[in-house]
Order: C-alpha cells, then sequence, then structure tokens
C-alpha cells in the first residue's frame, strides 16, 4: 500500500494531530527532579555522618589533647602537637614501622605465590579435582581470622603444638622446630589465610583473557614460554599489580595475627599499637589516632593506585561478544604433580586448621590443651559441645551476631541500592563523590574505625555508646564498600532499555520501576546481604573497641573465651560458627545459580 | 606448497560428538579453498587443527611435503613449528603493542634488527597501513586491525594462510572491499589459502575451490560455478544462493531433453549423461523469468499468480503460486509487478539442474545469511 504525500497539507496532517489533554500535561510538569534530589541528599547526610564525621573525629584526635568525652575535648583550646611528638618518639616508631612493613610485605609475597599457582591451576591447566580445588578455596574464604590464627597456635605453638610434637616425637628432636611466634610464624598464618582470596582474583584475571591473542602468538613461531612472557603477563599486569596492592592494604590492617600472634612475639604493627594504645591501660589516644592516621594516608594513596590498575586492566580487555574457553594446558603426567602440590597448599590452609580445632573441640576441657597424640583419642567426648549450652555469653554472641548481621545487612543493602542506582543510572551532580565516600572504608583499617565511633559517640551526646546500637551503626559504616561494589556490578548489567520499555508499555516510572527494575535488582541486592552478613559474623577488630558487656558479637566472643583460656569451649564454638556460616555460604551459592547472579 | 588433509576426526563429549567425521581434501597449491558452512559445521575446527590449535583424534595433515601431523607415524607438531599465517576472527591484535610491534613479531629473534624493520614495514605496505606503523593497537577501527592481523600473518613468509572467518565483524561496504584486497594479494603472492566463512556470497567471490561442510561431513566440492549451478544435493543447493526446488517424478527422455512430472506440470531439462534415479530440479531465482501470455503452451512455461512482491531497489523479490506450488523469483524493477496480477513464468530447459535426493537432510541454516544484504542482492 503506497501512500501519495504529495503535499505539504498532507504531510502536517500526519503528524500528531491532537496535543495531550490539559490534565496531563499539568500532571507531568509536578514530576519533578526532586525526588531524587531529596533522596541523594538524604542518603549523603547518613554516609557523611557514618564515615566523613568519624574519620575527622580521627584526625581531630591527632591534635587534641584533652580525652574524649571531657567537656574541653572539641575546644581549640586542647589542641596541641605533643601526640605526633610521643608517637614519633625513640626507636618504637621505627620499630612499628619495620615490623608492619615486613609482616605485609611478607604476607603479599607468600600468599600471591600460591594463590597464583592454584589459580594458574585451576584455570590453565587440565590438572584433575580443579572443582574440588575451587571448592576448598571459597569454603577457606569464609572462616573467620580468628578461628584460623588460633588453629595454627594450637598446631605450631612450642609447647602444645601438634606439628612440633609429631616431629620431635618423629625425629627425636629435643627442641621443638616450630615456634609461630615469630615473624615468619606471623607471615605464614597471615598467608594461609588471604590466599583464598589471591586464588579468587586471579582466577578472574587469568579468565578473562582471550585466548586468540595467545594462540596468535603460538601460530607466529612462538613457543608456550617466550608467549606467556611476552603476551600473557604483560596484559594480566594491571590485574597482578591490582592484587599485590589490595594484599599489602590488608596486611597492614589485619589485625587477629599481629594481637594474638604477634605480641607475644614482641612484633607489633601500626594496627595492635591503635588497639593497645586505646583499650589497654595506659592508654594513650593521642598516639592511638596518630598511628591510626599514618595507616589511613597510607591506604589511601595505594588505593588511589589500586583504582588505576583496575582502570588499566579493563583498557586491555578484549570485548568480542563471545564466549571464551580459555587455553589449557595439557601437562600430561606432570598434572599429577600439580595437584599433589595444591592438595598440599589446601592441606595447610584449611586441612590442619579445621583437623586442630576439631581436635580440640573434642578435647575434654578442665585438662588444658594438649596436642594430637595416640593417648588423646581415648579422652575425646562432646562435654565441650553440652558446655556451650550452659555458657551466656555464647548464646548471646550467636544472638547478637544474628541481630546485627540481618539488621546492618538490610540498612547496608538498601543504603547501597539507592547509591549504586544514583552512581550508574542518574545524572545528579556530585555523585561521584557518593561513590567514593561510600568505598572510603576500604581504606580505613576496623581498628582505626572502631576507635573512631568509639571517640565519636563519646563526644557527642546520643546515648549509643554502651548499647548494640553503636556496633549497629559502626557495621554499617564497616561494609558499605563491600555491598557497594556488588549492588554497583548488578546496576551497571541492569539494562536501561527494559525500563523504558515499561513506560512505553504505559507504566509510570514507580510502577516500571517496582516491576521491573526492583526485581531484576533482586538477586544482587541477596547476594549483598548474604556477603555482608558473613563479614558481620567474622567482624572482631572494630567491635572490640566499643562493645559492652552483654553486646559481644561472636568474634569479641570467641576473644574472651580465648584471653580465659578455655580452649575446648573456644573450639566447640568455633566449629559451630563454622557450620552455621557454611550454611550461608550453602544458601548464598544456590540463591546465585538459581537467579543468575555473577560471581565478583 | 599445498595443504592435504586425510582422514581427519576429532571428537569432543568423549567421543560422542564427531564435529570433524574423517574428512579429507586438498587445497592444490597457491590456490584459495573455502570451507563454507553454517555454525557447528566443523569448518573451524577443521582450521585450527590445521594451525595446530586443536588436537585432532584422527587422521593425518600435510602441509608442502612436511607431514605436521599423523596419528598413524604419531606426529604432533606444535602451532609454532608449522610456519602458517593465521588471521583470527576477533584479530587478536595484541592490546599492549604498537601495530609495528605486532607485525614484527614473528620475526623477533629469528631475524636481525635491520631485516626485521624492512620486512615489516614491507608488509604494513602491502595492507597499505604503513603510515600507521607507530600507532598503539587499541587506537585502530576494526578494518585497520584486521589489515594489521593479515601483515602479521604474512610478514614471516608463511607457506599457508588460514583466515577464520576474517569479515565477519566488519560493515558490508568494508567488507566487500577488503574481499577484494584480500583476494589480490593473494593471488600477487600466489600463497596457498584455507578461507573459512558461513556466508556463501563471500565463498563463491573470494575461492578457487569451495568445500561445503555439513556436521563434519564435507557435502559438496569443487570451484564455485559448479558449486553454484550444479550442486551435489538439494541441501546444498539450498544453502548457496536462493533456490526453488521442485520434485520431479515418471522421468523420461523425449528428443534431447529429459522431461518429468510434477505439481508445476511437465518440465524439460537438458541435461548431460544419465539423471539420477529420483531426484527434484532446481530453479534458480534468475533463470525464473516472467513471458507474454502469448507464450504459454512453450515448454517450460506455466500460468501463475504473484501472490506476494517486495521491492529490493534493484529488482523486485517475487512469490508466485503456480498451481498450489509457490515459486520465488527476481523481477527487474521496471516489470512492476503487482500483488494478485496473472503472469506466465518461464523457465529455459538449459538453465535447470536435476538434483538426486538428499539422504542427508536439509543444511541447517538454509539460504543465504538472512542478516546479509548483499548476499540477498546478488543472489
Amino acid at each position: 500500500m503506497t501512500t501519495q504525500l504529495d503535499s505539504p497539507e498532507q504531510l502536517a496532517a500526519l503528524r500528531s494531530p491532537v496535543d495531550p489533554p490539559p490534565a496531563t500535561r499539568r500532571r507531568r510538569s509536578f514530576v519533578p527532579r526532586d525526588p531524587k534530589t531529596y533522596i541523594f541528599l538524604a542518603v549523603t547526610a547518613v554516609l557523611l555522618w557514618e564515615i566523613a564525621i568519624p574519620l575527622l573525629i580521627l584526625l581531630w584526635g591527632t591534635v587534641s589533647g584533652a580525652r574524649p568525652g571531657a567537656d574541653d575535648y572539641f575546644s581549640p583550646s586542647s589542641l596541641t602537637l605533643d601526640n605526633f611528638e610521643r608517637a614519633f618518639a625513640g626507636s618504637r616508631l621505627t620499630e612499628t614501622f619495620w615490623d608492619t612493613f615486613l609482616f605485609a610485605t611478607g604476607t603479599t609475597v607468600v600468599a600471591f605465590a600460591m594463590g597464583t599457582y592454584l589459580a594458574w591451576v585451576v584455570e590453565r591447566t587440565n590438572t584433575p579435582l580443579r572443582g574440588f580445588i575451587t571448592l576448598m578455596m571459597v569454603l577457606r574464604l569464609i572462616l573467620p581470622g580468628i578461628l584460623t590464627t588460633i588453629s595454627w597456635i594450637f598446631l605450631a605453638s612450642p609447647n602444645v603444638g601438634t606439628l612440633n610434637r609429631w616431629a620431635q616425637d618423629l625425629f627425636g628432636l629435643a627442641e621443638p622446630p616450630l615456634n609461630i611466634y615469630s615473624m615468619p610464624g606471623m607471615i605464614w598464618v597471615e598467608a594461609m589465610d588471604i590466599l583464598p582470596l589471591v586464588f579468587l582474583l586471579m582466577s578472574a584475571a587469568l579468565r578473562s583473557m582471550d585466548p586468540s591473542l595467545e594462540e596468535a602468538s603460538l601460530v607466529s613461531g612462538k613457543g608456550l614460554l617466550t608467549t606467556t612472557r611476552q603476551i600473557t603477563l604483560p596484559l594480566i599486569l594491571p590485574a597482578i599489580l591490582a592484587t599485590l596492592i589490595l594484599l599489602f592494604i590488608r596486611g597492614i590492617e589485619t589485625f587477629e595475627v599481629p594481637a594474638l600472634i604477634g605480641i607475644p612475639a614482641q612484633r607489633f604493627t601500626f594496627v595492635v599499637e591503635v588497639w593497645r594504645q586505646s583499650s589497654t591501660t595506659p592508654s594513650d589516644f593521642g598516639v592511638a589516632a596518630v598511628y591510626a592516621t599514618l595507616i589511613l594516608a597510607f591506604c589511601s594513596c595505594l588505593l588511589w593506585f589500586y583504582n588505576r590498575m583496575t582502570r588499566h586492566a579493563d583498557a586491555f580487555a578484549v570485548v568480542t561478544g563471545k564466549a571464551f574457553r580459555p587455553r589449557r594446558t595439557d601437562l600430561g603426567p606432570a598434572r599429577w604433580a600439580t595437584l599433589a602440590g595444591a592438595l598440599l597448599i589446601i592441606v595447610f590452609s584449611l586441612g590442619l586448621p579445621m583437623i586442630i580445632l576439631i581436635w580440640a573441640s573434642l578435647y575434654p576441657p578442665f585438662r588444658g590443651f594438649q596436642p594430637i597424640t595416640a593417648e588423646g583419642f581415648g579422652l575425646l567426648s562432646f562435654d565441650n559441645y553440652r558446655a556451650i549450652l550452659d555458657q551466656d555469653l555464647v548464646i548471646r554472641a550467636f544472638v547478637n551476631s544474628t541481630i546485627l548481621g540481618l539488621s546492618s545487612a538490610a540498612a547496608v543493602v538498601l543504603l547501597m541500592t539507592i547509591v549504586a542506582w544514583i552512581t550508574v543510572k542518574t545524572d545528579i551532580k556530585g555523585r561521584k563523590w557518593l561513590d567514593h565516600l561510600s568505598f572510603a572504608p576500604i581504606a580505613i583499617p576496623a581498628v582505626a574505625m572502631g576507635v573512631a565511633f568509639l571517640w565519636l559517640y563519646l563526644s557527642v551526646p546520643i546515648p549509643v555508646y554502651g548499647t548494640i546500637w553503636i556496633l549497629f551503626l559502626l557495621y554499617i559504616a564497616r561494609f558499605t564498600a563491600v555491598a557497594l561494589r556488588i549492588m554497583s556490578a548488578s546496576m551497571t548489567q541492569l539494562n536501561n532499555e527494559l525500563h523504558e520499555a515499561a513506560e512505553v508499555a504505559g507504566a509510570s516510572w514507580w510502577r516500571s520501576f517496582r516491576t521491573i527494575t526492583m526485581p531484576l535488582l533482586r538477586p544482587g541486592m541477596l547476594a549483598a546481604f548474604i556477603f555482608v552478613l558473613v563479614h558481620a559474623y567474622r567482624e572482631l577488630s572494630a567491635s572490640l573497641l566499643v562493645y559492652s558487656y552483654g553486646n559481644e558479637p561472636i568474634g569479641v566472643a570467641i576473644f574472651e573465651i580465648w584471653e580465659n583460656g578455655s580452649y575446648g569451649l573456644l573450639a566447640a564454638f568455633g566449629i559451630l560458627v563454622v557450620l552455621a556460616l557454611t550454611v550461608f555460604s550453602v544458601i548464598a551459592r544456590l540463591i546465585s545459580s538459581r537467579y543468575g547472579v555473577k560471581e565478583e | 606448497m599445498s595443504i592435504q588433509v586425510t582422514d581427519l576426526l576429532k571428537t569432543f563429549a568423549g567421543g560422542s560428538v564427531r564435529a570433524v567425521d574423517e574428512i579429507n581434501f586438498s587445497v592444490p597449491s597457491g590456490s584459495v579453498l573455502t570451507l563454507l558452512g553454517p555454525s557447528g559445521c566443523g569448518k573451524t575446527t577443521t582450521m585450527r587443527s590445521i594451525a595446530g590449535l586443536e588436537k585432532p583424534d584422527g587422521g593425518s595433515i600435510t602441509i608442502g611435503d612436511r607431514v605436521v601431523y599423523s596419528v598413524p607415524q604419531r606426529i604432533n607438531l606444535r602451532p609454532n613449528q608449522r610456519k602458517v599465517g593465521m588471521v583470527f576472527q576477533s584479530y587478536a591484535i595484541w592490546p599492549h603493542m604498537t601495530v609495528f610491534d605486532n607485525v614484527a613479531y614473528p620475526l623477533k629473534g629469528n631475524a636481525d634488527k635491520a631485516t626485521t624493520k624492512e620486512r615489516s614495514m614491507r608488509a604494513l605496505e602491502l595492507v597499505g597501513l604503513d603510515h600507521l606503523a607507530g600507532r598503539r593497537a587499541p587506537n585502530l577501527s576494526g578494518g585497520q586491525q584486521q589489515r594489521v592481523a593479515l601483515a602479521r600473518a604474512l610478514v614471516a613468509q608463511p607457506e599457508v594462510l588460514l583466515l577464520d572467518e576474517p569479515f565477519s565483524n566488519l560493515d558490508a561496504k568494508l567488507r566487500d572491499q577488503m574481499r577484494k584486497e584480500i583476494r589480490e594479494l593473494q593471488q600477487s603472492l600466489g600463497i596457498t589459502t584455507l578461507y573459512v566463512t558461513h556466508d556463501q556470497s563471500e565463498a563463491l567471490a573470494i575461492s578457487d575451490y569451495v568445500a561445503v561442510m555439513s556436521q563434519g561431513h564435507i557435502v559438496d566440492f569443487g570451484d564455485p560455478e559448479r558449486i553454484y549451478s550444479r550442486p551435489a544435493s538439494r541441501s546444498v543447493a539450498e544453502f548457496i544462493g536462493m533456490a526453488n526446488v521442485v520434485e520431479l517424478s515418471a522421468l523420461r527422455a523425449e528428443g534431447g531433453t529429459w522431461v518429468g512430472e510434477s505439481s508445476l506440470g511437465p518440465i524439460a531439462v537438458e541435461q548431460a549423461g544419465r539423471p539420477p534415479a529420483t531426484c527434484s530440479v532446481l530453479i534458480r531465482l534468475e533463470d525464473l523469468h516472467f513471458v507474454p501470455g502469448s507464450d504459454a503452451g512453450r515448454p517450460n512455461v506455466w500460468p501463475g499468480r504473484v501472490v506476494s512482491a517486495i521491492y529490493l531497489g534493484s529488482f523486485w523479490e517475487c512469490e508466485i503460486e503456480v498451481n498450489g506450488q509457490r515459486l520465488r523469483t527476481h523481477v527487474p524493477r521496471r516489470q512492476r509487478p503487482s500483488e494478485g496480477q496473472t503472469v506466465h513464468v518461464e523457465v529455459p530447459p538449459d538453465r535447470l539442474y536435476l538434483l538426486p535426493e538428499d539422504d542427508r537432510g536439509p543444511i541447517a541454516g538454509t539460504g543465504p545469511d538472512e542478516d546479509d544484504p548483499v548476499a540477498e542482492k546478488s543472489a
């Protein structure tokens, strides 16, 4: 059917014939950008209070001579530079710096080597049991750091360490060969704790490489070694550097190993110093503030480099739209050797700690802790597990952590969904700063945040100190970055056109958001929720600063039981916590695979 | 340097999927052979096996006088030992190097700096990119990346050139241009070339020989004209170009022609040799045309009615109903067919071809690339 459009009049007649009725027009002008702006301001205010204000308190603490909570804390008359004098006095600073540097570097190197080896084995070779290796790494990731640190003490302490006892019995040694209370011991335990993270990061990097880039090199006449050197490595380099930086930041910020192993070994990192100066007597808040600020400044610089590296990595990503099958090297019989190496790492990282923890939980209480020996087997019983039910602290801790976890996860996910939406889907001015603000906690060590929250709520007349609310507020600040990463990714994957198609089909903006956008976001929100929940269960160092009797979360409870020396009870408690976390993770995996959430 | 492939077998999923099912073919020295077929037919797997990027499960491959893969002789040369040049579908240009470094890469370590520079620049001149030698690789357009990939494949003067669907990421006009350029290049260099594509018009334009593949088998082999006008089976006919295929029965010889009964009526076919026992007749769209009603009664003239007519610029694509059977044809644009119009159509007896019955079924993805207007127009 052809219509002859010969005249301009006919052409004009084809244009939209009727103006929309006046009522619609007036209503349209009342759907302003204002709701978005109000939301933006509200969320910004919350995050400023949660993150920026505590930071400012911390900075203020470096130059204030008064105690937090005192009337003159905020007055300019308390300004002083004495804190810096004491912090930089004598050899304390250089020793602390050296210990921190050594610890962070050692951990980075060891964890990177082992984690990358495992990633290479799983992603790039035909070693058998790759799925099993991956599963073990994921399981290891959810274990709380304090439990694994304690298990290594059980394994390698000079007096009662199981490995030492075995070695001495086997080789007839007079002195125990391993001393966990040393810098090498610290580095080893922390590396074992963090290598699953390296595995995940490097696996992702290896997976994202277009195999045809390597194949083109092979076809051009270069062997495997040259190809790896000239093609694979340069392209993965940004990801490698990013991982190394992240590891180093973690090494500086970690608490459990430097506290439980470092202090007896007389090796003090900055984080431990901050804690000691804040919570043990005599306390020196000024010095604590100075050290915390130092860590902060340094980690922020590192974070800036990290961001540059990840941006570089994206620039090298070759997007062809086709699914990659990464190149696997056929190792032939050598693959059994690589498997043996991988299994060895898993034994040390996951197997031994779990075994000793189970042993300790079954060893009868009130007999002190003994290493694994044949005679000991006869004494095993479930007494510790029975005793747990009588322990108020344990039950309280489970309840507290569950309440805190669920509530803070809900709050954080809700907040970060809004932030992600503002950042990714709107053009509100200043949204980049909201993004930066929410990610800032990565550079803030948990201890420093705990200290800042402590001082903040001692100084302002908001009565949360001494209640569980201070922990609630703290957890929100702690976990914004974690949740935002997931929600940003979800938001980016959300195709605008889905929402637009709904609007074209007649739905209002709100209805389209409710029926199209939100359901599509739900898997991401669920994944972020469970992620934060698991993190909340593991939280220790920040909570240590602000908890009070009756509000102990699990991490703090474990710490207290450790200090009391009830090792059997602690181990039984730990096993229960591990079981709970495993259940959460399994649920999370089921949900993500069911709804197709991309794993970060 | 010819390529010989004998009994090549490649299976997946523990042997249950035969991606390449014991195929045999050879590429004569200096010529272009195209492996043509839809996705999943095994053409890319075959090419990758020749390059050494896939490990086959049986057969042998010879390049020139060298056996590069052979199960009985237990030879399997690694890709870097096979001396082939390959252009990947994604071009595989290394983003962390400049254009020059990309092209010079195969020569590094095998020649001194001066020779490397000279040969690399010559390769870049060959593809017209010598002025971009210092540009960093990510800052190139798709067409430029493709030329860099070509220069890199040729710089070491390989014995054989492999091209894996090199034009599928380019727009139509660029595709035409590159097609011509690569053909000219190949002919001036005289290099044996294996080409893989799913685009049948590309295959016809660029090849000396075409091997049509389906589900791991080669279902037809020959030069482009033979493949197009005398395909080996109905499914090949429907895959290459656009076709009407009409079943024939009661085939008999009358005078110098074969005459058979069909739903259209009697059809006369001029074809040498014995036709297959059961067959159909292939009517290419461009051979079926309108004739005036006065021609009714002549052989191969049938009355019909225009069911649909789509204007495509240089011609109309029409569907004609003849005795209940639908035939498609291309009608010159000035003839302006309209729906419902009664017409007479004719196809000259010497333009028909008798096809044997297919026992393999249709090649999945029948007809030319539907997204490719160039293919439709030139069919």
